[in-house]
């Protein structure tokens, strides 16, 4: 690790590779979240057959907007403890955005049972399917940062992560909220804008 | 710095064979790197290759039967997305891979695993994509692949499917090896290499970077509809279900376009190397041109919709989209404009690399202009999609990016390999190429005026394309056979060649500055950079003299250099795998999905980027 | 080179109150459910076009304090936030664009 610490001191900018890249990143992800929601807007005012905007479960979904606005608050307090070098607190927080993560999951598998219970399908219409990618990839999004985040918790357990070391953890909150962010937009844009 | 002369180990027992095989496998090396796309890009060069000479011979007369009207749908689709996604843009890749380290006096890219990943996932995308071939058919759309020709009715083989998965995984590599050179360019810079003096092939390959991360998820996100409207029947695409072909239109000229700046910057980027070192002189407007590839970098982004002018629009907007194409082309000639400049009043060297770069600018600028034609809005519906836009993009692609990548192979195969091309044979590759080239595409120009419409399997005597055609296929074979010299030259060269020494052609950017080929940690140290034309500096004494530099080289620290890694080959084929187990079976996908985890895994418990 | 500038010293130094930025981002939340339950929309008569507009302005108001705060770009290099509006200024290009063309 040694080669790699000195190698940070020597960046030009004075940045570090691993989170100026992953800036980089997100910024190519913005435009992939937005073709999916402009294809959303675009298809979801075309008139259509079948169930569309009034099948949503609003309060439902507001409940889980809350549960993971707040994921992104004990993400950045994990952020913040391994900063300061305090283990157990970051293991803490850690593990609450796990939970909060796996539970907006769990309502959003929820969500999509009744829906399709109502009828709205990937084929139903273009409703359906361009509303089940849309909130689909954010999904796969936050799915993927629960494995994240459970690799982070776990390599947590050995003292890898302390001020020293905090890029690993800062990035990772960096993706969950950027994650935060998609549905920040998504739910006014899917949920509450009648287009 | 003494010149190594044997460029790559030569086996001889299975033992050592494999030990080569492991060693290029698992290397995170960035010149290997850069060797395996080019390399890799070189095979599927012939694959493309030989689907040009098919097509060609199938028109080469009027209803000809050399192959079936659907066999030759497929092979064109691949030729074109070959070209695009399998050989320029990997090729270019390559180039960037290798030099941009090199000529910002780095070690080494600033995630040397995930560049090997991103080769991985190139390759394999691309052996997916070929694949398709062996099982029922390869894609037949057209490399633009437009709705409703891609849905199952019309395009029922898996090929779409192929061709879909295929480019989401060469898309991968695409965006990775974005991020590396975005970081690498900005963070790893030498002390001394500020922007202002970066050479001008890192300035073309960082816009490139920007505009793969901006363009290619649009195009994914295409893809992913249109893989949803073939496999799990949502209508994204489909008028009966209330979406639109439009959408997929749209979505993929906003990647489209881009894509070829994507594919010109980087050689407009390779030839402003090359022409001021034949010249001898500096580039004339060393920020003319910089500002100029930033300028035509934003503006791609805004001219996509001139591919679709039939399509039909509002005439406003048709007019601002032609307007902004026209615009476009104002930074393009500056650019010609300042090679030219650089030419005149320089002592010129025509050596095979300026040739090519001189040829460059000339088919460049017809393509150009041409360009400007297809943007004039009553201009293009008379002439979309007829042979006069093949022969357009044609002068751009190949008469452009083409010849600056034929240049830079004969300018940076002496640094690659240590050894020069044979100068002889690299004029007549040349001489067959260009001629080839202009015999090929410039009718084609004619034939579109005419009305022969692109993507036909065969036309009927008698409506006056039987000669152009003809000519066409005849010039198609003499770039083959310009080709095959070239591969007879490289083969040649790279066991026989003279020895290059560091700096064959007196060139003043760094990767001149070391061995060739380089050394695994690049610089045994660096001549201080104080302008953008270091070895000059160093050359003309304003800087240190010789003796003063090497005794600057002496005293640089210890090296670290990042181990072999297995883990970007075992991630790239988990992708791959499950990639291929959505046309083939899922059990493929779920091994895929095992070999990710374990790749994963096994990457974040090695240490290092 | 090995420039640090002082905005990668103050990062580690700066600990904005998360708690109350949480607090902020809830009460925009309820305020974008307040704008469009039907007693609001009753009583205050607002158009469809003005309801939508408040939505959006909600947020980005909380895109940028999640941006801000709990993404540290306002304490963090300013090439970050550069990188970041590329990205953003594209996406909005691609929106806008495709907005007036369907």
């Amino acid at each position: 690790m040694s080669a790699h610490t000195q190698m940070e001191h020597h960046t030009t900018l004075g940045l570090d590779h691993r989170k100026l890249g992953f800036w980089v990143f997100l910024a190519s992800e913005c435009v992939f979240f937005m073709s999916l929601i402009i294809t959303f807007i675009i298809y979801s005012g075309r008139p259509q057959e079948g169930p569309t905007h009034e099948v949503l479960n609003i309060p439902l979904t507001a409940f889980n907007t809350f549960v993971l606005l707040t994921s992104s608050l004990s993400m950045v307090l994990a952020v913040d403890a391994t900063r300061r070098g305090d283990k157990r607190q970051m293991q803490l927080w850690l593990l609450a955005t796990i939970l909060m993560g796996s539970f907006f999951i769990g309502v959003q598998i929820f969500e999509y049972r009744e829906l399709m219970h109502e009828g709205l399908t990937l084929t139903s219409n273009l409703f359906g399917m361009t509303f089940y990618l849309l909130t689909g990839f954010h999904g796969a999004h936050v799915t993927f940062g629960i494995l994240w985040l459970l690799v982070v918790f776990i390599k947590s357990f050995g003292d890898t992560f302390g001020p020293q070391n905090d890029v690993p953890v800062d990035i990772m909150g960096l993706y969950w909220h950027f994650v935060d962010l998609v549905w920040v937009f998504l739910f006014p844009i899917v949920y509450l804008i009648k287009w | 710095m003494a010149t190594r002369t044997e460029p790559i180990a030569r086996p001889s027992t299975l033992a050592t064979w494999w030990d080569t095989v492991v060693e290029w496998a698992t290397t995170v090396d960035h010149k290997k790197v850069g060797i395996l796309y080019i390399l890799a890009s070189i095979v599927f060069f012939l694959f493309g290759g030989i689907e040009a000479l098919m097509i060609r011979t199938q028109l080469a007369g009027p209803e000809l039967r050399f192959i079936h009207p659907q066999t030759y749908n497929e092979v064109l689709t691949m030729h074109g997305t070959t070209m695009v996604f399998l050989v320029v843009m990997p090729i270019l890749t390559g180039f960037g891979n290798y030099f941009v380290p090199l000529m910002i006096g780095a070690r080494d890219m600033a995630f040397p695993r995930l560049n090997m990943l991103g080769f991985w996932l190139f390759f394999f995308g691309g052996i997916l994509l070929y694949l398709s071939f062996l099982s029922g058919g390869a894609p037949d759309a057209g490399w633009f692949a437009y709705a409703p020709l891609t849905d199952d009715t019309f395009s029922p083989t898996r090929g779409m499917d192929f061709w879909i998965l295929g480019l989401t995984v060469t898309g991968i590599a695409s965006i990775t090896g974005s991020i590396n050179f975005v970081v690498t360019i900005l963070n790893m810079r030498a002390p001394g290499m500020t922007l202002n003096r970066m050479p001008i092939f890192v300035w073309t390959t960082l816009v490139t970077a920007f505009l793969i991360l901006f363009a290619f998820p649009s195009l994914t996100v295409a893809t992913i509809f249109l893989f949803f409207d073939r496999n799990f029947g949502t209508g994204f695409y489909s008028p009966e279900m209330g979406g639109t072909p439009l959408l997929w239109q749209h979505l993929f000229w906003f990647f489209g376009h881009p894509e070829v700046y994507i594919m010109i910057l980087p050689s407009f980027g390779l030839i402003s190397e090359m022409i001021p070192v034949f010249s001898r002189k500096p580039i004339f407007g060393y920020a003319a041109v910089v500002y100029a590839t930033v300028a035509i970098g934003f503006i791609g982004f805004t001219v996509w919709a001139h591919h679709m002018f039939a399509v039909g629009m509002p005439p406003v907007v048709a007019a601002s989209f032609g307007a902004a194409s026209m615009i476009i082309a104002v930074p393009t000639a500056i650019k010609i404009f300042n090679w030219v400049g650089t030419m005149w009043g320089g002592s010129l060297r025509l050596r095979t690399p300026m040739l090519f770069a001189i040829s460059f600018v000339a088919m460049f600028l017809i393509g150009g202009l041409t360009g400007i034609f297809l943007a004039t809005v009553p201009v293009d519906w008379q002439l979309t999609d007829s042979y006069f836009v093949v022969a357009h993009f044609h002068y751009v692609l190949f008469g452009g990016a083409f010849m600056s990548i034929l240049g830079a192979a004969y300018y940076w195969f002496p640094k690659m390999t240590g050894r020069m091309m044979d100068e002889r044979l690299g004029f007549w590759n040349w001489l067959l190429v260009f001629v080839g080239f202009n015999l090929t595409f410039f009718p084609m120009h004619i034939l579109g005026l005419d009305g022969m419409p692109r993507r036909i399997a065969t036309y009927g005597a008698g409506l006056g394309w039987d000669f152009w055609n003809f000519v066409s296929t005849v010039g198609a074979y003499m770039i083959g056979a310009g080709m095959i010299i070239f591969f007879i030259n490289f083969f040649h060269s790279l066991r026989n060649g003279p020895e290059a020494g560091d700096n064959p052609w007196e060139g003043w950017t760094l990767e001149w500055a070391t061995a060739s080929p380089p050394p695994a940690h690049n610089f045994d140290g660096l001549p201080p950079i104080t302008s953008r034309r270091p070895l000059w500096d160093v050359k003309l004494n304003r800087v240190l003299t010789p003796e003063e530099v090497k005794a600057r080289l002496v005293k640089d620290e210890h090296i670290h250099l990042p181990p072999p890694s297995f883990w970007p080959l075992v991630v790239g084929l988990g992708v791959v795998l499950i990639a291929a187990g959505m046309i083939y079976t899922y059990v493929m996908t779920v091994l895929g999905v095992l070999t990710w985890v374990i790749g994963v895994l096994g990457w974040i418990q090695e240490k290092g980027y | 080179m090995a420039k640090h500038s002082a905005t990668e010293t103050s990062k580690h130094g700066a600990h904005p109150n998360y708690w109350l930025i949480g607090i902020v981002l809830a009460i925009l939340t309820v305020l974008e459910l307040t704008v469009t339950s039907n007693w609001f929309v009753t009583t205050f008569n607002l158009s469809q076009a003005l309801t939508d507009f408040l939505l959006l302005a909600f947020a980005v108001g909380k895109a940028l304090f999640v941006v801000g705060y709990y993404m540290h770009l306002k304490f963090d290099s300013r090439i970050f936030t550069v990188m970041f509006s590329i990205g953003i200024l594209f996406a909005l290009l691609l929106s806008t664009t495709f907005v007036l063309l369907f």
